[in-house]
C-alpha cells in the first residue's frame, strides 16, 4: 500500500478514526493490527518474517533482562543471547537481500576455475526487510547494554517492529525513543493533528510534485546510459540528487506525520543535507537515522576516532561499505559507499592542508563566499557519487562517467526537450528545485518550518495550507496515464 | 518539530468548527480548480445552457445520434425542440444516467434512444474502445448523486472495471495546466449553448451495397448490463410518465448485431416502446440511399440525417402532440439557432472542398463571407497555371503568380475584391470584421493573419485563405493552397 494512493488515505483516516474511538487500552492493539494489515498488502506471507524477527529478538530481550545487569559471571551468556538475536536478524536479512548477489557474484569465480554453480534463490525481496531488521539489531545492542529496559510484552515490542508509518522505509527508530511512546496512547490533540498533517502535506507535495516530476528526466536519460552526452548526465545527476532527496525525505515526513496523528513522535531524519559544507557533515544531515545507526552501533563499537588515524580511516570505509551494502545488493551500491568512505578519509586527511591554504590565500575560512564553495563542492562530490546509486550497473555507471569526461557542445531547447520532459514541466521543475533549496535555507536559519507556520495567525495558516493542497491537485503526478512510482527506498 | 513545539491553542473558534470550514473552503477551491482544469465544449455543456423545461424531446445515444439527430431542422420542420445527448458510443448505463441528468432539468415528451449502445460487446468497437471513450463527456456533469451513480455504473458495467474513483475529473485531467487558456477561466460566466443542440453534421461520402438480409436474424444475447439498463431506462421513463421510443439508424451492421436489434425490438414490444428501424433492411422506409446517405461505415452524412430527422420529426410531431413553438417569442433564440445551424451547415461544402477552382467559386458566389488571401515565399515553384486561373477569373491580381518573389494581399467580400496590393514585399494591411481586427501580411518568409492578435493562418509557400463567415461573425476555415501540395487544398 504506497503512501500515495487513495487507498492508503482511505486506510489511514479508517486507522485514526477508529483508534482514537476505541477505549485506550485498545488502541494499541489495533495499531498492531493496522500495521500487521498494512505491511500485509505487499506480500501475506512476509509477515511471518516479521514475527519471527521480532519473536527472536523479544526471546534475546527477556533473556537478557533474566540474566540481568552485566556482570563477570553472565557476560558469556549476555553475548550468546544477544549474538542469537543479530543471527536471526543478520541471517533473513542476508537470506533475502543478500545471498543471490554473493552467489551471483561467486559463481563468475567458480565458473573460471570449473567449479559449479551455486545455486541461486527465487525469492522476493520483502519490502522494508532493511528497516525492521536494523530497528530489531538496535533494539537488543540497547538493551545488552543496559540503556533501555527489555519490553515485558510481545505484542508492543511487536508494534515497536512493525508501527505503520514508518515499518517499509524508516526512519530507523530507536527502542529509547518509542518504545515509551507505546506505553500509554495519547489522548487526541487537534493542535498535533494538524502538525502532523502540515507536515504529511509538505511530504505529499515533495513526493508527488517534485520528485516523481524530477525523476522524468533522470529516468530518460539514465535508460539511455550516457547516450544522451554529458550535459544530459549532468542534468539528470544533480535532478537525481533533488529526487531522491524529496522522495526519501517525503515519505519520512509521510511517516512522521502520520504518527504525530497517532501521538508518536519519530525521529528527525533529514536536516537540509544538500547545504552541508562537507561530506562528513552531509552525513550528519542526510538519511539520520541509518548514519546515527552505523555510528552507534559499528562506528564507535570498531573503535570510531580514538584509536589513531589509520584505524579511524578503516573504520570509516568499512562503515560506508557497510552502508553501501545496505543500500542494495549490487556493486554500484558498494562502489557508491567507497566513494563517501574516500570523501570522508580524504577530508579528513587533508583538514590541515586546506585550512592552511584558506589562510595562505587570506580567505577567512567562515566568509560567505568560502562557505558557498564548500556546499558546491560537497555538492558537486555527492552527485558524482549518485551516478553509482541511480546507474542500473556498474557499466552503466562507468559509462555515465565516461559521458561527463566529454560533454560536447552546449545542448540547445530541442536536444532538451528530448531529455524526457516538455517545457513546462522543465520550467516547474527548475522552481521546484528552488525552492526546495530555499525552503532548506530558511530551514537552517528558523528552525522548522512547519512549526512557525502553525505560530502564524489562523488566517496565514489556511492560506500556505490551501495553497499546498492545491498545488498537489495540480502539479502533482497522478491520475490517468501516470503510473505511480514507489518510493525509491522500498527497495532497500 | 518536536512535540513541545505544538503551537498552543488558536482561541476562537472550536477546533471541530475550525477543521469543518477549513474543509468547506477547500472542497470549493478544488471544484473551482477542477472546472478550470476540465476540458470544455462537449455536448453536456450544451445541454446545461439550456433553460430549464425548454427541450421536448430528449434524443440519447452514441455518435450514430450525433450524427443522425438534427434538433435545429425538426424545429424549422415541425416547430418543437430537442437536444441530442450523445457521447462517443454511449452504453445504455451512460443512456440511463444521461437520461436522468436530462429529467433534472427539463420534463420533455418523449425521450428517443438510438440503440447502437445496446451492441457493447458485440460490435466493431471493442469494449475497451467504449470504455475508453463513452465516459468523456460524462465528468462535465456536475457532482451530484446521478454522476457518483454513473460513476459507479461505468466503474460496475465496463469490461475493464476502473475502480469508480477514476473517475474524478482532477485525476484525468488535472495535467492540463499546461494548456489552459483565458476561455479556462471564463467560461464559467459564458454563455455555451449551441446552435447544432447535439447535432454533428458530416458531410463525407462513402457508398456501401444496400444491405440484404437472408430470413429473419436469429436474437444475439445483449450484453447483460447493457440490457439491465435498457430496462432501468424504459422504467425511468415510465415513472416520469415520458413516451420512450426507440430507434436504429443505418450503417454497416453485421448479422450479430441485427440479432441484438432483434432482441430490443422484443424487449421494446413487451413494454410498450414504439421501435423506428431505420437500418434492418424491411424497416422504416425513408428513401435512404446507401450509396449517398453514408459518411462512413458508421455513420449517415448530412443527406442522411435530413431524411431521417424529417422522418422522425414528423413521427413525434403525429403520435405525440407535439407543440409548435415557431411563433414563441420565448423561443425566438431557436429560430436564430435554427438559422445559424442552417447557415453552418451551408458552409460545409466549401469546407470540405480542396480544389482550388471549386473553393473559390463557393467562396466568391456566396454573399454573406468575407477572406483574406496572403501569399508566401515564392508561388511560381510549383506549376501556377491553374491558380492563376482562378485568380484570373474572380478579379485578383496574377503578380504573384507571374513572377518570382512578387507577393500578394488581397481582400474579397461578398464575391468582390475590395482590396488588393501586390509587390515584392512585405505587404501589410489592416481590416476590421465585425469589430474583430485583422492584420495581415505576406512576405518571401512569412504569411501571416491574426484576428484579433491570434495568428489563424496556414502560412505555407503559396497561397493561404482565410473565410470569415458575417453570419455566424466567426472565421470558419483557415486553408492554404501551397506550391508544397500542388496547389491542392490543405487544412491542417
Amino acid at each position: 500500500m504506497n503512501f500515495v494512493s487513495l487507498r492508503f488515505c482511505a486506510f489511514f483516516v479508517a486507522a485514526v478514526f477508529v483508534y482514537y474511538v476505541l477505549p485506550r487500552r485498545a488502541r494499541q492493539p489495533w495499531l498492531l493490527a493496522c500495521s500487521c494489515f498494512f505491511y500485509m498488502c505487499w506480500n501475506p506471507a512476509y509477515i511471518v518474517l516479521i514475527l519471527f524477527s521480532a519473536f527472536s529478538t523479544y526471546l534475546c530481550g527477556r533473556a537478557l533482562a533474566v540474566l540481568g545487569a552485566p556482570a563477570a559471571g553472565n557476560r558469556g551468556r549476555r553475548r550468546a543471547a544477544m549474538a542469537v538475536s543479530l543471527a536471526a536478524n543478520l541471517g533473513i536479512l542476508f537470506f533475502f537481500k543478500y545471498y543471490n548477489f554473493f552467489a551471483q557474484s561467486a559463481n563468475g569465480l567458480l565458473a573460471a576455475r570449473g567449479f559449479p554453480a551455486v545455486p541461486l534463490l527465487g525469492v522476493l525481496l520483502p519490502v522494508g526487510i532493511s528497516f525492521y531488521t536494523f530497528q530489531a539489531i538496535g533494539y537488543t545492542v540497547d538493551v545488552y547494554r543496559g540503556s533501555v529496559s527489555a519490553e515485558q510484552r510481545f505484542w508492543r515490542y511487536l508494534l515497536f517492529i512493525s508501527f505503520f508509518p514508518q515499518l517499509v522505509a524508516g526512519p530507523i527508530e530507536r527502542s529509547g525513543n518509542i518504545l515509551p511512546q507505546l506505553q500509554l496512547p495519547a489522548r487526541f490533540s487537534y493542535e498535533r493533528a494538524k502538525s502532523g498533517l502540515v507536515l504529511m502535506l509538505w511530504g505529499y507535495i515533495q513526493k508527488m510534485v517534485v520528485a516523481d516530476r524530477l525523476a522524468l528526466l533522470a529516468d530518460t536519460v539514465y535508460a539511455q546510459g550516457g547516450a544522451l552526452g554529458g550535459w544530459a548526465t549532468a542534468a539528470a545527476t544533480v535532478l537525481f540528487c533533488f529526487e531522491l532527496y524529496c522522495d526519501f525525505s517525503s515519505y519520512t515526513d509521510i511517516a512522521r506525520g502520520a504518527a504525530r496523528i497517532l501521538g508518536v513522535e519519530l525521529m528527525e531524519n533529514f536536516r537540509s543535507p544538500f547545504l552541508s559544507q562537507s561530506v562528513a557533515e552531509f552525513w550528519r544531515n542526510w538519511h539520520i537515522s541509518l548514519s546515527s545507526f552505523f555510528r552507534d552501533y559499528l562506528y564507535i563499537p570498531l573503535g570510531g576516532s580514538r584509536r589513531g588515524l589509520a584505524r579511524t580511516c578503516v573504520n570509516t570505509m568499512v562503515v560506508f561499505l557497510c552502508s553501501g551494502l545496505w543500500h542494495g545488493a549490487a556493486w554500484t551500491f558498494v562502489a557508491w559507499g567507497l566513494l563517501h568512505g574516500l570523501y570522508l578519509v580524504c577530508g579528513r586527511l587533508t583538514l590541515p592542508l586546506r585550512k592552511r591554504l584558506y589562510t595562505a590565500l587570506r580567505v577567512p575560512y567562515g566568509c560567505l563566499p568560502a562557505r558557498l564553495w564548500r556546499t558546491a563542492w560537497t555538492f558537486a562530490l555527492v552527485a558524482f557519487s549518485m551516478i553509482f546509486f541511480r546507474a542500473g550497473g556498474m557499466d552503466a555507471a562507468l559509462s555515465m562517467v565516461r559521458s561527463l569526461l566529454r560533454p560536447g557542445a552546449f545542448p540547445g531547447r530541442e536536444a532538451v526537450l528530448a531529455w524526457g520532459m516538455d517545457g513546462p514541466d522543465l520550467l516547474l521543475s527548475a522552481v521546484c528545485v528552488a525552492a526546495v533549496v530555499l525552503c532548506d535555507v530558511l530551514r537552517q536559519r528558523w528552525g522548522s518550518l512547519s512549526a512557525r507556520l502553525l505560530q502564524k495567525p489562523l488566517a496565514v495558516q489556511w492560506a500556505v495550507l490551501l495553497a499546498g493542497v492545491l498545488t498537489v491537485a495540480i502539479f502533482g503526478m497522478y491520475g490517468e496515464g501516470y503510473v505511480e512510482k514507489p518510493f525509491i527506498y522500498f527497495q532497500f | 518539530m518536536g512535540k513541545g513545539s505544538v503551537s498552543k491553542q488558536t482561541r476562537g473558534l472550536p477546533p471541530l468548527v475550525r477543521a469543518l470550514a477549513f474543509g468547506c473552503i477547500l472542497l470549493a477551491l478544488l471544484l473551482c480548480t477542477q472546472e478550470v482544469l476540465a476540458p470544455k465544449g462537449g455536448c453536456i455543456d450544451g445541454f446545461y445552457a439550456e433553460p430549464e423545461d425548454t427541450i421536448d424531446v430528449i434524443f440519447l445515444g452514441s455518435s450514430h445520434a450525433n450524427a443522425a439527430f438534427a434538433p435545429a431542422q425538426m424545429w424549422r420542420e415541425q416547430g418543437f425542440t430537442g437536444y441530442v445527448l450523445y457521447s462517443w458510443s454511449q452504453p445504455m448505463w451512460v443512456s440511463y444516467h444521461y437520461a436522468v441528468e436530462a429529467f433534472k432539468r427539463q420534463t420533455p415528451r418523449v425521450v428517443v434512444l438510438e440503440g447502437f449502445g445496446l451492441c457493447y460487446g458485440t460490435t466493431y468497437m471493442t469494449p475497451a474502445d467504449v470504455d475508453g471513450t463513452s465516459d468523456d463527456y460524462s465528468l462535465r456533469i456536475p457532482l451530484s448523486l446521478n454522476r457518483a451513480a454513473l460513476a459507479v455504473a461505468m466503474s460496475r458495467c465496463q469490461q475493464n472495471a476502473p475502480p469508480f474513483y477514476r473517475y474524478l475529473p482532477m485525476l484525468r485531467y488535472h495535467t492540463r495546466w499546461k494548456r489552459l487558456t483565458a476561455e479556462d477561466f471564463t467560461w464559467f460566466f459564458q454563455d455555451h449553448a449551441t446552435t447544432g443542440k447535439g447535432y454533428g453534421p458530416l458531410q463525407t461520402v462513402e457508398e456501401f451495397p444496400v444491405p440484404i438480409l437472408e430470413g429473419e436474424p436469429e436474437e444475439t444475447p445483449i450484453y447483460p448490463q447493457a440490457e439491465e439498463y435498457l430496462y432501468k431506462l424504459i422504467a425511468l421513463c415510465r415513472k416520469k410518465d415520458v413516451p420512450l421510443v426507440f430507434v436504429v439508424t443505418p450503417y454497416e451492421t453485421s448479422e450479430a448485431e441485427y440479432g441484438v436489434f432483434r432482441r430490443a425490438a422484443r424487449i421494446c414490444a413487451e413494454n410498450g416502446v414504439p421501435v423506428l428501424d431505420y437500418n434492418t433492411p424491411g424497416g422504416r422506409d425513408i428513401g435512404f440511399d446507401y450509396a449517398t446517405d453514408l459518411a462512413d461505415h458508421a455513420h449517415v452524412n448530412t443527406a442522411g440525417a435530413q431524411k431521417i430527422s424529417t422522418d422522425l420529426a414528423a413521427y413525434l410531431a403525429e403520435h405525440y402532440g407535439m407543440p409548435d413553438k415557431r411563433g414563441d417569442a420565448a423561443y425566438a433564440a431557436w429560430n436564430e439557432a435554427a438559422r445559424m445551424e442552417h447557415r453552418d451547415a451551408q458552409n460545409i461544402t466549401l469546407r470540405f472542398t480542396l480544389d482550388m477552382a471549386e473553393y473559390f467559386r463557393l467562396l466568391m458566389q456566396d454573399k454573406d463571407l468575407a477572406a483574406v488571401i496572403t501569399t508566401q515565399g515564392d508561388a511560381t515553384e510549383a506549376d501556377p497555371s491553374a491558380p492563376r486561373a482562378v485568380f484570373r477569373q474572380w478579379g485578383l491580381d496574377t503578380l504573384p503568380l507571374e513572377q518570382s518573389g512578387m507577393q500578394g494581399l488581397y481582400v474579397v467580400d461578398g464575391g468582390k475584391v475590395v482590396y488588393q496590393k501586390t509587390g515584392a514585399g512585405p505587404l501589410e494591411y489592416t481590416l476590421s470584421w465585425g469589430g474583430h481586427d485583422v492584420t495581415l501580411r505576406s512576405a518571401a518568409d512569412n504569411s501571416s493573419t491574426t484576428v484579433d492578435g491570434e495568428e489563424q493562418s496556414r502560412n505555407r509557400p503559396g497561397v493561404n485563405v482565410l473565410v470569415y463567415d458575417k453570419v455566424l461573425d466567426r472565421v470558419i476555415q483557415s486553408i492554404s493552397f501551397s506550391t508544397l501540395h500542388a496547389y491542392s487544398g490543405y487544412t491542417a
